[in-house]
């Protein structure tokens, strides 16, 4: 019943979640959690190598249902309700989907699919379907509400999991059914086009809600949403290229949230805050964790010098190529707002003036475990921003094997687009040079006073702020963008106006119905009486 | 050896219980392993039939096929799980002579094959239900089964009509020849009986809008009646029911007529289990639901969707017996059949069965209902009926919701109820958690069964 394929497409995303998975051993974690996630991490390989429909889709629930036990053990039970529910409607797609499949070929391995010959509602039915795994999976707007109360209450390892692994879930599924089985030119264009605006319009409002955040997680949650947006906008253009960009993306964004996932829990484990207005100044008591931080936000911001500019290089480079310049001013707009929450990241915990609770002005000191994944993401980021071209034979053996033309390959430290290209290593020696001589100035110009200070200390200012005045600027952050007028509309609107909507009218329904199960014999017996009369009458007309 | 057997062994058991009250326990068990062996050594001779005969009308007939095997083996396995179950409690005789009651009820509603038999069985059935209803005697009790007589009583009306009138224009009562004989009545006649059969047995086999007395009579009744119930009578009905419907071969349109009306079955059971706080009502629709889907797939003349029917009925009786036994065990200790205190119970075995039980209802792999949910929306799809596929999908959504919730609510619950099940009550529902683990991942040899079965279901009945 189950049958197995090895592709370069299962290998790359197999061999992502091993690390991942390896590397959050050692960050702690309780006894009687490694079944569950040798459970995942079976399901993930079902899902990857799976050569027929069935394999794939019990891959899929597994996922679903072990990762539900793995949250349960600290979520509250709206977010599990949540979860499940959403997860369990993203696997009922994709059961919808494989049945019509199954309906129009008669059989379920992946060698026999060939879409091309059925009717064109059939396959659009098929693609929208599809649409709606990847929707919930990857958190498009407005399927994001299971998102972010997940990540925020799961298990610090599972939200690390969670992110950098089955948000890429969805794109996997996606590379395989419109690369493979339904290819573009079988379904009107005007779907993927609605994708491409979907993802990046997710992108920008999660990008803002992940400013407004006041918590590591769910920012770093938003987060994910947005950058998973990026790469929905690029590969709906479903080219060799925009392959590349989204593959490239994907690895980035897994081994960014490693970083960031485990460098926030190592904070929130030792401190045991989760807000930034209780946390803060923390640079020099965790100067390790702090520069591996600044690693994971350069990579997150894509700025260059780290991997993360690699694969924004080529998103930017896909999206021009094909001509798509409002999509693109949407994508840099939404990258660059992003740089407001990656600020926020290190201001709010490691920059700024400490709080005055003790606890957290003298907190224990990071285990050690909690770096090795950190250095992991840290390590592989710095690599693929020095020797950039370095993963793109690999993309190739993907694109041939997906019958696609490969993309141009510059060497290992040249990423080469037809556009433009550029060179990781000579950036880096520019970088070190430039580095070296403001490290040097710094050092000179620096100011040797060591004066403590008290962060109400401001009154040069002229106020004299009251000690429950929270000071702390990562507070506040963000809280000024609700003056500007469509990015309010971001955040005074939540999903929860939508989907609450549907819980209660769902509810209502329910009870009308029970009452119906509450009659007495007598008015069961009156309504058995109608439904005949109603049969008989519908019979004789 | 006799079918007669099959249907004596328990009378006569019941009527000479007085001789061995004190050895209830072990004659029960004894009754039930013989009756397993009965039913194992007519596995290679099917299909068997016998008859009685009287002068006409009054001749007795019975027929064991592949399809009715089915459900009789069901049948008689949760009869031994139940009396191992209760191997440790004191003997309770009038349980013992109802549930014998019971028994002969359903496998004579399975095995019979004249219609007339059919009623008595069906009467039977009834009775002992009514009066298992109200078994713990208690005002919720006796009240359920006032209201079960009364609803009862409307369906044998409806059916004796039905068997009145098709003796008086066919003139004998045997199933074959009624299956030959009945195309050429005239066809608003057709109509009139089939439309009470439907009724007559739509109110027994739980179907919507003929179901609105369940949840009441599963509240009223003692838990582990309820898993008899949910897995052994209603099944028995929907049998019943298919059988004659596919012996009368009716017109496309009344089919589908009933596979709308199963799917109907289905959303409104669940829909109104969503908001149900009350366990053995949650599981009660739950078992309307399935047994909608169940009906909606039997109607629908593919041999590939009523085998995933027949694989459905199945896995869902043993999911439902696990479910309801295992509350049986949570009432025991918290006093407490409502949600809450599902939430209570500190047990990680008893979690474990009821989560196999719920996600084997739901359809997911790697269980047992999976297999059966997919063999039957796979049939759909490839006969073209995608807005059932699709109806199907979302109101398990709606299932999902409440499944889940019942168990998401031991999320930071305080656990406080202490379980205590014997070792011997554990390996029961362990064996029956693990075999519907074992039926999801290796469906091989069932399935045939299943298929099988479907084919024989669909052909009718030869001639006696």
């Amino acid at each position: 019943m189950f049958s197995f394929a090895i592709t370069p497409l299962g290998n790359l995303f197999f061999g992502m979640s091993v690390v991942v998975f390896v590397s959050l051993l050692f960050a702690g974690g309780r006894r009687g959690e490694w079944l569950w996630y040798v459970l995942l991490l079976g399901s993930l390989g079902l899902v990857f190598y799976a050569d027929d429909l069935v394999t794939l889709f019990i891959g899929w629930e597994i996922m679903s249902w072990s990762s539900y036990f793995l949250i349960a053990r600290r979520a509250s039970s709206a977010t599990l309700q949540k979860y499940i529910v959403f997860n369990l409607a993203a696997a009922f797609a994709l059961l919808g989907a494989l049945v019509l499949i199954y309906g129009a070929e008669g059989s379920v391995a992946y060698v026999a699919i060939d879409l091309s010959t059925l009717a064109p509602s059939h396959r659009i039915a098929i693609a929208l379907l599809l649409f709606g795994t990847l929707f919930i999976k990857s958190g498009i707007v407005p399927f994001h509400y299971w998102v972010v109360d997940t990540y925020a209450q799961a298990d610090e390892r599972f939200s690390t999991v969670l992110s950098a692994i089955i948000s890429k879930v969805g794109i996997f599924l996606f590379i395989l059914f419109f690369v493979r089985f339904l290819p573009a030119e079988l379904l009107p264009k005007g779907l993927f086009v609605l994708l491409a605006w979907l993802g990046v319009i997710t992108s920008i409002i999660a990008t803002f809600k992940a400013i407004d955040e006041d918590e590591p997680k769910r920012l770093l949650a938003y987060s994910s949403i947005a950058q998973v947006g990026y790469i929905i906008t690029v590969i709906a253009l479903l080219t060799n290229s925009a392959l590349e960009a989204a593959l490239y993306h994907a690895v980035i964004h897994t081994f960014v949230k490693l970083l960031l996932f485990v460098n926030v829990a190592a904070i929130l484990h030792t401190t045991g805050r989760n807000t930034f207005s209780t946390l803060g100044g923390l640079m020099n008591t965790y100067l390790l964790n702090f520069l591996l931080l600044v690693i994971g936000i350069i990579a997150l911001a894509g700025v260059p010098l780290l991997g993360g500019f690699s694969s924004k290089f080529l998103i930017y480079t896909t999206l021009l190529e094909a001509h798509q310049g409002l999509l693109l001013a949407a994508v840099m707009f939404s990258s660059a707002s992003a740089f407001l929450y990656c600020y926020k990241l290190v201001y709010g915990i490691y920059l700024g003036q400490p709080t005055h609770d003790p606890e957290v002005s003298a907190p224990g000191r990071i285990p050690w475990g909690y770096y090795v994944p950190q250095v992991v993401g840290a390590a592989l980021l710095l690599i693929l921003g020095a020797l950039p071209g370095a993963i793109v034979p690999y993309v190739n053996t993907i694109l041939e094997d997906l019958s696609l033309a490969p993309v141009m390959d510059g060497g290992a430290t040249v990423l080469a687009t037809p556009f433009a290209s550029f060179n990781g290593l000579v950036i880096w020696e520019a970088f070190v040079g430039i580095f070296l001589l403001i490290l040097l100035g710094f050092l000179l110009l620096k100011n040797r006073s060591t004066r403590p200070r008290d962060r109400y200390d401001i009154s040069y200012c002229g106020e004299v702020p009251r000690p429950d005045v929270n000071l702390h600027y990562g507070y506040g952050m963000g809280r000024e963008l609700i003056r500007i007028g469509g990015i309010r509309t971001i955040l005074t609107h939540h999903a929860h106006a939508l989907w609450g909507r549907v819980i209660v009218v769902a509810g209502d329904g329910s009870h009308l119905i029970q009452r119906l199960y509450s009659l007495t014999a007598q008015n069961i017996a009156w309504l058995f009486v109608a439904f005949v009369t109603a049969l008989l009458y519908l019979e004789v007309h | 050896m006799s079918l007669l057997l099959l249907i004596a062994l328990p009378l006569i058991a019941s009527f000479l219980m007085p001789f061995y009250r004190r050895f209830l326990r072990p004659v029960t068990l004894g009754l039930d392993l013989g009756l397993v062996g009965l039913v194992y050594a007519f596995y290679g001779q099917l299909p068997v039939q016998e008859m009685v005969s009287f002068s006409s009308p009054l001749s007795i007939a019975f027929r064991l096929d592949t399809a009715s095997y089915f459900f009789v083996a069901l049948f008689v396995g949760i009869r031994l799980f139940d009396s191992m179950y209760r191997l440790r409690e004191a003997a309770d005789p009038s349980y013992f002579i109802v549930g014998n009651l019971f028994l002969v009820g359903v496998l004579g509603l399975v095995l019979s094959a004249d219609i007339f038999n059919l009623y008595i069985f069906f009467e039977i059935a009834s009775i002992s239900a009514y009066i298992f209803t109200a078994m713990k005697q208690d005002q919720q009790g006796y009240a359920g089964a006032i209201t079960y007589m009364i609803v009862g009583g409307i369906a044998s009306i409806f059916l004796l009509l039905a068997i009145m009138l098709i003796y008086l224009h066919l003139g004998y009562l045997t199933l074959s020849a009624i299956g030959a004989g009945f195309h050429t009545l005239d066809a608003s006649m057709q109509r009139l009986i089939l439309i009470l059969l439907f009724v007559g047995f739509g109110i027994k086999a739980e179907i919507f809008p003929l179901n609105l007395w369940v949840a009441d009579i599963y509240q009223a009744a003692p838990i582990r009646v309820d898993a008899l119930f949910s897995s052994m009578l209603s099944k028995a009905y929907l049998f019943l029911f298919f059988h004659l419907v596919y012996l009368l071969h009716p017109d496309p349109a009344s089919l589908r007529f009933l596979t709308v009306i199963g799917l109907v079955s289905f959303a409104v059971a669940e829909l109104s289990a969503l908001r149900s706080r009350n366990l053995k009502r949650i599981f009660a629709y739950s078992t309307l639901g399935q047994l909608g889907v169940a009906f909606a797939a039997l109607a629908s003349t593919d041999p590939m969707i009523i085998a995933g029917a027949l694989f459905l009925i199945g896995a869902h009786s043993v999911a439902k017996v696990l479910l309801f036994f295992g509350l049986d065990a949570l009432e025991e200790a918290s006093g407490s059949v409502q949600v809450e205190a599902f939430a209570t119970f500190r047990s990680p075995f008893l979690l474990t069965v009821f989560a196999i039980g719920f996600l084997s209802i739901l359809g997911i792999p790697p269980l047992a209902g999976f297999i059966a949910k997919l063999t039957i929306l796979e049939g759909f799809a490839a006969t073209g009926y995608f807005w059932v596929v699709g109806s199907i999908l979302f109101v398990s959504l709606i299932e999902a919701t409440y499944f889940f919730r019942i168990l998401s609510k031991r999320a930071h619950a305080e656990k406080t109820v202490e379980i205590s099940l014997s070792s011997g009550r554990m390996i029961l529902l362990g064996l029956l958690a693990a075999g519907l683990i074992i039926l999801g991942i290796f469906p091989g040899e069932a399935m045939a069964f299943c298929t099988h079965a479907a084919q024989i279901f669909l052909s009718g009945v030869p001639h006696v």
